[in-house]
């Protein structure tokens, strides 16, 4: 696959993505006292994305109380 | 060295450049152009005061400015969503089982293929098919795979569906209602046989989601651009159809309407300008100083003299062996070179043979198109399926793509080979 193929393709999957799995990317700055290794690889840790999907949820759920 | 001996010689650098994919395949092109020259000057093929009017002669400008006008008409429509507006929307309808799905993408790959390049649709189906297996934690390589091929068979349709088209219909005149005539019901058949054989290999996968909640409407970003291009898009079809009342080259059509669409269907015709494929156009361009080479040096027609030995041990069956030369032909080599050196041979195989031109022709646009689904580098779209996949950490050998592809592609072939024969009766 020619590199302006490749381009495209990942564009394109990425506009899609947005509407069957939609996706945020957010940047979380490393905190104090974290190891940078140790803090980067949360990014491919699938059980960190989980608690992070529950919290999410959880979050959703106290704003939406707190604005009642 | 006699001009023929030099000429096969050119040729066969050519063959070998195209094979071994040492160069990009327009550059290997523009080689076989500029030595085309040189050595057609050297022997008086061409004329050196006149050369430039020798050159642009020989290059079929209405075949390139179809070529040029169709790649900025489908990529203007494809920006706008369309294509995945429809996937989606299908997806949508027949939802809860990915084996429906993929046949239902599978399916839809070849209609798009009939209006986009085959690289266009295999990136647009590629990249919702991955989508949409992620959401249904499924495995899209047989899906994927299978979208290679379909892009072939949709590549049969229209005139404007792939290039090998548009080169066998400038040569023999063909009318665009011609494919719609005679092409298009057999790329239907095509497709319902397909259908047949792929909803048992596709095989039950397991789903993890039922339902697909999703809005389609959500991938068209300019719901104005978007009704503007379709508009412009149905009008040029129209066009091409009607082009036998109107007159005008083809060409000419494609260009005026690709104009249209730029100016009033597109707010980024800068990138539009960028995504046109014009390694193909140059390509194109080259070949035609090739192949015009070619026939004034003679080896043309020493090429049909051979052809020609061959058909007349199987006079009746020709076309369908000339459709599975052109097929083997192009699942190695790209299909544009194979048409554009075939073309003019099988005009003189026709009256040494006495083989109508037109039953040629469209055997050779059968096999050319259809032949590329044999190898995982028979065609642009199977090379980026094969891309799509690694890039999803999914490895696609080529035993892993003969077991899966020849069987449904001999199927296809077959079909082609039967109603070739049925040209040539009728």
């Amino acid at each position: 696959m020619s590199g302006e193929v490749q381009k495209k393709y990942e564009e394109l999957k990425s506009r899609i993505e947005k509407t069957v799995n939609p996706y945020i990317t957010i940047q979380i700055p490393i905190p104090e006292d974290a190891n940078k290794q140790d803090f980067l690889e949360l990014e491919k840790d699938q059980s960190f994305i989980e608690h992070v999907k529950e919290e999410a949820l959880a979050w959703i759920a106290r704003k939406k109380s707190a604005k009642k | 060295m006699s001009v023929t001996e030099v000429f096969m010689l050119i040729f066969a650098l050519i063959l070998i450049l195209l094979v071994t994919g040492r160069y990009h395949r327009s550059v290997a092109a523009l080689i076989g152009a500029l030595l085309t020259i040189l050595f057609g000057v050297e022997y008086g093929i061409f004329h050196l005061p006149q050369i430039l009017t020798e050159l642009i002669e020989l290059i079929d400008m209405n075949t390139i400015l179809l070529a040029i006008g169709v790649m900025i008409l489908a990529e203007a429509v494809a920006r706008t969503g369309f294509f995945e507006f429809i996937g989606l929307k299908l997806a949508k309808l027949v939802g809860s089982s990915f084996r429906r799905i993929s046949l239902v993408l599978i399916i839809l790959t070849a209609f798009i293929t009939a209006f986009v390049t085959t690289i266009t649709a295999m990136v647009i189906m590629g990249a919702l098919t991955i989508s949409l297996a992620r959401r249904f934690e499924a495995d899209p390589s047989k899906t994927i795979i299978y979208e290679a091929v379909m892009t072939n068979v949709g590549g049969l349709m229209l005139m404007i569906s792939s290039i090998p088209n548009l080169i066998v219909a400038s040569f023999l005149d063909l009318e665009f209602i011609d494919f719609m005539e005679i092409s298009l019901p057999l790329a239907l058949l095509i497709i319902l046989a397909s259908t047949l054989y792929l909803y048992p290999a596709l095989g039950d996968q397991p789903t993890a989601v039922r339902e697909i909640e999703i809005d389609p409407w959500s991938v068209i970003e300019d719901k104005q651009m978007f009704y503007r291009a379709m508009l412009i898009f149905a009008l040029a079809i129209a066009l091409f159809i009607l082009r036998d009342f109107i007159g005008a080259p083809l060409g000419l059509i494609a260009i005026g309407c690709a104009i249209a669409i730029l100016a009033l269907g597109s707010r980024e015709p800068e990138s539009i300008f960028s995504s046109i494929d014009w390694g193909t156009i140059f390509f194109l361009a080259s070949f035609y100083v090739i192949v015009g080479g070619l026939e004034k040096s003679g080896v043309l027609e020493l090429l049909a003299r051979g052809v020609f030995s061959i058909s007349t041990i199987w006079t009746a069956a020709f076309p369908a062996v000339n459709m599975w030369i052109c097929a083997a032909t192009s699942s190695i080599i790209d299909n544009i070179p194979v048409t554009m050196i075939l073309i003019p041979v099988m005009k003189y195989v026709s009256q040494l043979a006495q083989i109508p031109i037109s039953v040629l022709g469209w055997s050779m646009i059968f096999g050319a198109n259809l032949g590329g689904s044999l190898t995982p580098i028979g065609a642009p779209s199977c090379i980026i399926a094969v891309g799509i996949l690694r890039r999803e950490g999914r490895f696609v050998s080529w035993s892993g793509w003969l077991k899966r592809c020849l069987p449904l592609v001999a199927i296809q072939l077959l079909l082609a080979t039967a109603y070739t024969l049925l040209l040539l009766k009728s």
